[in-house]
């Protein structure tokens, strides 16, 4: 029987294993180092963006992929579809929702269609793309799979304390970062990713007062279906934060993510995070 | 002493009316102007920033310059008018009581159109029941304790005598008594060898209006503690720049013969300000800030009392002006970054304002999302006025005021207080707790959970100070020398010594700073750059897991704070 096949963009951080098993495409986001181009995950990878984001002058900038290759991913995905849901980050924070789009066109296919926006980034984005996959190949039809987004939506939280408001200001996505903050004196802010929208959490001063903060903002989110740990080249950070969550009653974190270069373009290196899926009330 | 029954001056004053009131108050200024000095100089910590009596001074200034123009004879009215003075000006912890002690003086004769000895207790007594209400938690040896004693006394007078005069007499015996308890009572003023400031600053108020009864002199000044500091000592940490004084004269001389430092002083003062004067080998030297105008009369002074040998001229305003260039560059600032400016609020949302000791203070504030910065420090309070028009400048009613100086807390919160908003003071205690209070602003929510918040933070935060030593004593078995550099920890004094990196290596170990992350040195307006830099350096070497900052201060008298988080 077909199944509706999930596309994706690779600001979603699913692991090969994982998108494999599943059954996910993945279409790779373009870093720009200068005028060189390159393609996430694809011939850049996570070591080598990080060590040029701490050496070179020049800061990356990031951009989707043309619509030739998002159509590309979908006609690889065509065979054996009913139907296709493209999932992607919030429209305020990427052109991708709608370059995707424009790539289903070139397909000319006439088959189901979503392109979706799942208020997500990173594994965000990517557990509700594994949960979408995993009841597509259930059997879900288009309009479950529907419901079932707007679901996750209200369940999955991303929260990261950023090493530093620099990068964040630079890439001008975000209003609070655009003011004096973090000028001056060292600070670290804590940002929240729910339903699409970031929200600044606050800001601390040391690392190890984030790492209470995380601490405490996971354990303020009840009962738990999954937990991810998240870093921006700071492996070293997230041993330390799980080493802190252990007293506590949560799920053992099944990841540790190095998170995109596409995200790390926009919070510097040192950051460190979570993604929390609530368990489904 | 209603003139026409009685005579003004002397003996036989019975009563007092508004006129005679606002006189009696005109001599406890004088007298207070006279030997502000004096004041200042009791000073628990041996540092350059005693600055009661200025503070107290400014307060009375104020509730003088409330009813200078008002000739009301109706004293009721005219002690309203000076108890609204007093509360609008008040500066420091005793300016703040004393405009407390004015307010319950002033409840009691409200309906009063003349005063006698009876009335005069009984305002006393109010008064200083309101002072006492005051405070959080009163402490004995302080203005308080002198106050409660005074109240007593006019209380003890007023059955034994009718007479206003005689009544003030006691009254002032008794505060001279009070006063000289004080370090029974506060173990911190016997261990600096000192008698309480606030306490001793009322006293005389109180002394110069009853001068003023008995038609003595208000002109000369107690034959008081003016101490020289050491010649290293001076010019060190004199670094702001008053209005129209714009030009630094420091003269090295031999007298011809001992100085009398009030006279000496008190011909000074007629000249410029921040007046410091430091004796050596051999040398004296003076160190004071003129207009151009007056740039060379301190010369001619001092030529007439001895040897002058040397003679160092400096244009203020020019040098600022270069040092500043020079810590933007340091600072790693882009020129093309927009200045900061004050954060607006809407109306609904939380307004922070602070105290800030130094420009650079107040940028780092700006930086953090306080909407006003009232400028001043340990050096110069502000008054509760400045900081009330500062709360009442905001589009909301919802403030929160960090003082950043002990010193300041009180008249922060008579500030929230008298503004009519929902204002709440954070009492941080230094400009590290206030960076740290700021984290937790958040214009968007509830003032007192923020203001929790902000309180819980603050206190996670240690805090240091270097500066210079301005008198020899021995605090928490630490010999101080005059002149020495003095590190103080979370308020208290850790060591003393001639080398600023072993007390800075001291105070840093009395810190905490092993156990600590993120080391932010804010270096002041006496000190370079390069020098903070270096500092900097020498700390990473000793703590090498430690982050260090190092951001510009511009706060007077102290070398560098000290924030460890």
């Amino acid at each position: 029987m077909n199944s509706i096949h999930i596309v994706t963009d690779s600001t979603c951080d699913i692991p090969p294993d994982l998108a494999e098993r599943w059954n996910i495409q993945i279409v790779p986001c373009y870093v720009n180092f200068g005028t060189q181009s390159f393609l996430d995950g694809v011939n850049l990878s996570r070591e080598e963006f990080y060590r040029r984001l701490a050496t070179q002058a020049e800061q990356p900038t990031t951009a989707a992929p043309p619509p030739g290759i998002f159509a590309d991913a979908y006609r690889l995905a065509l065979p054996g579809a009913s139907g296709v849901i493209s999932l992607h980050p919030p429209d305020h924070l990427s052109a991708l929702r709608q370059v995707a789009a424009n790539g289903w066109e070139l397909t000319g296919s006439t088959l189901p269609y979503r392109a979706l926006d799942a208020g997500q980034i990173s594994m965000g984005l990517g557990w509700i793309t594994i949960e979408l996959a995993r009841a597509a190949a259930a059997g879900a039809d288009m309009h479950s799979l529907e419901n079932l987004l707007a679901q996750l939506r209200r369940r999955v939280h991303l929260e990261a304390a950023l090493s530093t408001v620099e990068y964040l200001r630079r890439s001008g996505r975000v209003g609070w970062a655009r003011g004096a903050i973090g000028r001056l004196l060292r600070v670290r802010p804590i940002l929240h990713i729910y339903q699409g929208e970031i929200q600044n959490a606050g800001f601390t001063r040391t690392q190890s007062s984030a790492n209470q903060r995380l601490r405490d903002d996971l354990n303020n989110l009840g009962q738990l279906e999954g937990l991810v740990l998240l870093h921006t080249d700071a492996a070293e950070l997230v041993g330390q934060l799980q080493t802190m969550l252990e007293p506590l009653n949560l799920p053992e974190p099944t990841l540790h993510i190095n998170a995109t270069p596409i995200l790390g373009s926009h919070v510097g290196p040192g950051a460190l995070g979570f993604v929390a899926i609530q368990a489904a009330s | 002493m209603t003139e026409s029954r009685h005579t003004s001056r002397g003996q036989g004053s019975v009563t007092c009316d508004g006129k005679s009131l606002k006189r009696l108050l005109e001599a406890g200024l004088a007298w207070l102007d006279r030997n502000h000095q004096a004041v200042n100089a009791l000073n628990v910590f041996p540092v350059p920033d005693g600055d009661t009596g200025t503070n107290m001074l400014l307060t009375l200034r104020s509730a003088y310059g409330e009813v200078a123009e008002d000739d009301s004879v109706h004293v009721g009215r005219i002690a309203q008018r000076i108890a609204h003075g007093a509360l609008m000006g008040a500066r420091g912890n005793s300016g703040v009581i004393v405009s407390q002690i004015f307010r319950g003086f002033a409840r009691k004769l409200e309906p009063f159109p003349e005063f006698d000895a009876r009335q005069f207790a009984l305002a006393m007594r109010e008064g200083s029941d309101t002072a006492y209400k005051g405070v959080v938690k009163p402490v004995e040896g302080t203005i308080l304790t002198v106050a409660r004693q005074a109240a007593e006394a006019a209380e003890i007078a007023a059955q034994s005598t009718t007479n206003l005069t005689d009544a003030l007499s006691q009254v002032v015996n008794r505060c001279h008594a009070a006063v000289a308890e004080t370090p029974r009572l506060l173990k911190v003023l016997a261990d600096a060898g000192v008698v309480d400031a606030g306490g001793q600053g009322f006293a005389l108020i109180l002394e110069g209006m009853l001068r003023f009864l008995r038609g003595e002199s208000l002109e000369a000044a107690l034959p008081a503690a003016y101490q020289p500091l050491s010649i290293e000592a001076v010019g060190a940490a004199m670094q702001t720049v008053e209005p129209g004084q714009d030009w630094e004269v420091v003269v090295d001389f031999r007298p011809g013969q001992a100085l009398d430092l009030p006279v000496f002083y008190g011909q000074l003062e007629t000249m410029g300000t921040s007046i410091q004067y430091g004796e050596g080998e051999n040398l004296c030297r003076l160190h004071i800030h003129l207009g151009k105008e007056k740039r060379y009369q301190p010369i001619e002074f001092i030529e007439a009392l001895g040897t002058v040998m040397n003679v160092h001229m400096e244009n203020l305003l020019d040098q600022v002006e270069r040092q500043q260039k020079g810590r933007g560059a340091a600072l790693g600032q882009s020129p093309l970054l927009p200045p900061l400016v004050q954060n607006e609020v809407r109306p609904g949302q939380i307004a922070a304002v602070a105290i800030a000791p130094g420009e650079g203070i107040a940028q780092v504030f700006l930086s953090l999302g306080v909407s006003r910065v009232v400028p001043g420090g340990q050096t110069m309070n502000p008054s509760t006025e400045q900081i009330m028009a500062a709360i009442t400048s905001l589009d909301t009613d919802r403030v929160v005021v960090l003082p950043n100086n002990k010193n300041i807390i009180l008249a922060a919160r008579t500030a929230c207080e008298m503004s009519g908003k929902h204002a709440r003071t954070i009492p941080t205690r230094n400009v590290p707790q206030g960076v740290s209070a700021l984290l937790a602003l958040d214009p968007d929510g509830d003032v007192d959970a923020i203001a929790e918040a902000m309180e819980a933070l603050a206190a996670e935060v240690s805090s240091g100070e270097i500066t210079t030593a301005t008198r020899e004593v021995e605090l928490n078995g630490i010999q101080v020398k005059n002149g020495h550099i003095l590190g103080l920890a979370n308020g208290r004094v850790t060591s003393s010594g001639p080398d600023i990196c072993q007390v800075l290596r001291d105070t840093l170990s009395e810190m905490g700073t092993q156990d600590r992350e993120l080391l932010t040195l804010y270096y002041g307006a006496g000190t370079l750059p390069e020098q903070a830099e270096e500092m900097a350096e020498q700390i990473r070497h000793w703590y090498p897991s430690l982050e260090v900052e190092v951001v510009y201060g511009g706060q007077p008298h102290y070398f560098y704070i000290i924030s460890a988080e």
